[in-house]
């Protein structure tokens, strides 16, 4: 399992595999935010911790389909499927992989982005922890997303429909934890809620991808 | 005599084709009765005005909603673990009319509440689900109408069903807890029996919600009935060509 | 912002044709429109979903009684 999670994480490092393209799209959107609701700094500071993770969801759902789509089209999809390999597992680590390409790269670039957008300065550290915390769940829940649509083609736009609304809790939570960092307040709940969506997500989805993948593959 | 007699897609038509007319045209004379009782002999509520009147539609349309999914969600397990067709095309069946009584749950409870918060729409709890379960709605439809094959898409779909009653029951704790919002408590805990809100409202209100479930009832029968019999000249046609 | 295109559609609504709206509001009191655009809208939804399941139903029957002479006369 360690060996597929390394060979995903090397297929998406190389040139052509997006690495970057989920940060550089996560940058867009951010400056993208003040040129449309004005730069007046109270209104950034205010919706700051919103937009960061909206925009950390747009940039997570960027890199979903390639998941399993690659695999899917060369016909490797299929071998893994039948090796010893439990297709639990496949999901798991796919879901690993595009945290580790995607989520991750997110959460340490998020703090440096705050200041873009105005961030308090005592949610700095919130938005770091929540975004760790946050991302997998985002990551997972994109996969068993991706495993749905696998076998359609320009399944894209319609996986997003899907993912989206999935998204909604780590969103409030999300978000919420870092808005109460912001004011000072107790973060615990938010958190604490935040982290049983993501340790559900992953104990539980691998189950349902794998089903989807299973019926994908008849 | 099992129910799962009925699982068998000539006897689920030959059964239910005779009673749908009833049972839509009784929930029709019920809506009829109980709406124009409660629009024509109820009385205004001193804070609320005339707009209370739109509790005869507000609160049935919310519960078929919640109502429809979960009927969708019962028959998906049923497909995933006993195969019947009828059950994944009642799951398909059931979609649009619960996204209808979701649409009119979402609209009267927006104007409800303009004249009451002042707002257009109000991003309270109570409407905010509802507005994330038309979206989950959306999406289950969406992946029906994506897919060739009619069991893969009985499978995938019932798998999105289940995976969304978790997440959907997730983003209403969620979204309580995002905003701690407008909305009154319930009027009607039918489960324990007691009401807040008086008699003179009570009977016209529950027969609009038998008139509400009933239409659900017989439109999910019909739409049903409809789905085996594409199915079947799918398979028709299929045959006929190969 | 609201307020205004609420406003001066409820003042279109009541220029229609005043003495049947005159009775409508004496009902319905300062909510008149409200209340019943709901339920229009309400009962809109309902008709339109039932009309199309009855001919959806109608259309595919008589598609399915054509495919089964055809199969049968083959």
């Amino acid at each position: 399992m360690i060996a597929l999670l390394k060979r995903d994480l090397a297929l998406a490092v190389r040139a052509g595999g997006g690495f970057g393209l989920g940060l550089a799209f996560f940058l867009i959107v951010i400056v993208l935010v003040p040129l449309g609701v004005g730069p007046e700094a109270a209104l950034l500071t205010l919706i700051a911790p919103g937009m960061l993770w909206v925009a950390a969801l747009l940039a997570a759902l960027l890199s979903l389909d390639r998941i399993f789509a690659l695999d899917f089209e060369d016909g490797s999809l299929p071998l893994l499927a039948t090796s010893p390999l439990p297709l639990e597992g496949v999901a798991l680590m796919k879901g690993v992989a595009h945290w580790a390409t995607t989520g991750l790269p997110l959460t340490l670039a998020a703090p440096a982005l705050g200041f873009l957008l105005n961030l308090s300065s005592t949610a700095y550290v919130w938005l770091f922890v929540a975004l760790a915390i946050g991302t997998p769940a985002l990551s997972m829940i994109g996969t068993f997303g991706a495993a749905l649509t696998v076998g359609l083609r320009r399944g894209g736009l319609l996986m997003s429909l899907l993912v989206l609304p999935l998204y909604v809790p780590t969103l409030i939570f999300g978000a919420e934890a870092v808005r109460r960092g912001a004011d000072g307040l107790s973060t615990t709940t938010p958190l604490l809620m935040l982290a049983g969506i993501t340790l559900g997500s992953f104990a539980l989805l691998p189950f349902a991808a794998s089903a989807a993948l299973r019926v994908n593959l008849r | 005599m099992s129910i799962w007699e009925y699982a068998n897609p000539k006897k689920f038509i030959t059964t239910t084709t005779p009673i749908v007319p009833w049972v839509l045209g009784l929930s029709i004379a019920l809506l009829v009765v109980g709406l124009t009782w409660g629009f024509f002999f109820t009385p205004d509520d001193f804070r609320q005005g005339s707009t209370v009147k739109i509790i005869y539609l507000h609160v049935p349309a919310a519960l078929m909603a919640i109502n429809a999914w979960f009927v969708m969600l019962i028959a998906s397990l049923i497909w995933l673990v006993r195969r019947h067709h009828v059950s994944a095309l009642a799951a398909r069946a059931a979609a649009p009319v619960g996204i209808v009584m979701t649409l009119i749950a979402l609209i009267t409870g927006a104007i409800w509440g303009q004249p009451m918060w002042g707002t257009w729409w109000a991003w309270d709890p109570r409407l905010t689900s509802f507005l994330i379960l038309f979206l989950f709605y959306l999406g289950y439809m969406a992946l029906w109408e994506a897919i060739e094959d009619s069991d893969t898409a009985a499978d995938l779909t019932s798998v999105l069903c289940i995976v969304g009653s978790v997440f959907a029951v997730l983003s209403r704790y969620a979204v309580n807890f995002w905003n701690q919002g407008l909305h009154q408590g319930t009027t009607v805990p039918v489960a324990t029996g007691e009401r807040s809100i008086s008699d003179i409202f009570f009977v016209p209100l529950v027969m609009c919600m038998v008139g509400f479930g009933l239409l659900f009832l017989a439109l999910v029968l019909m739409r049903t009935a409809t789905e085996i019999r594409a199915r079947r000249i799918k398979a028709l046609e299929a045959r006929m060509r190969g | 912002m609201n307020l205004d295109f609420w406003s001066s559609f409820k003042d279109f609504i009541y220029a229609i044709y005043p003495p049947f709206w005159d009775a409508v509001v004496a009902f319905l009191g300062k909510y008149a429109v409200e209340v019943l655009s709901a339920y229009f809208a309400s009962i809109i939804l309902l008709v339109v979903i039932v009309v199309m399941s009855i001919r959806r139903s109608r259309r595919v029957r008589a598609q399915l009684t054509a495919v089964e002479a055809r199969k049968d006369k083959s």
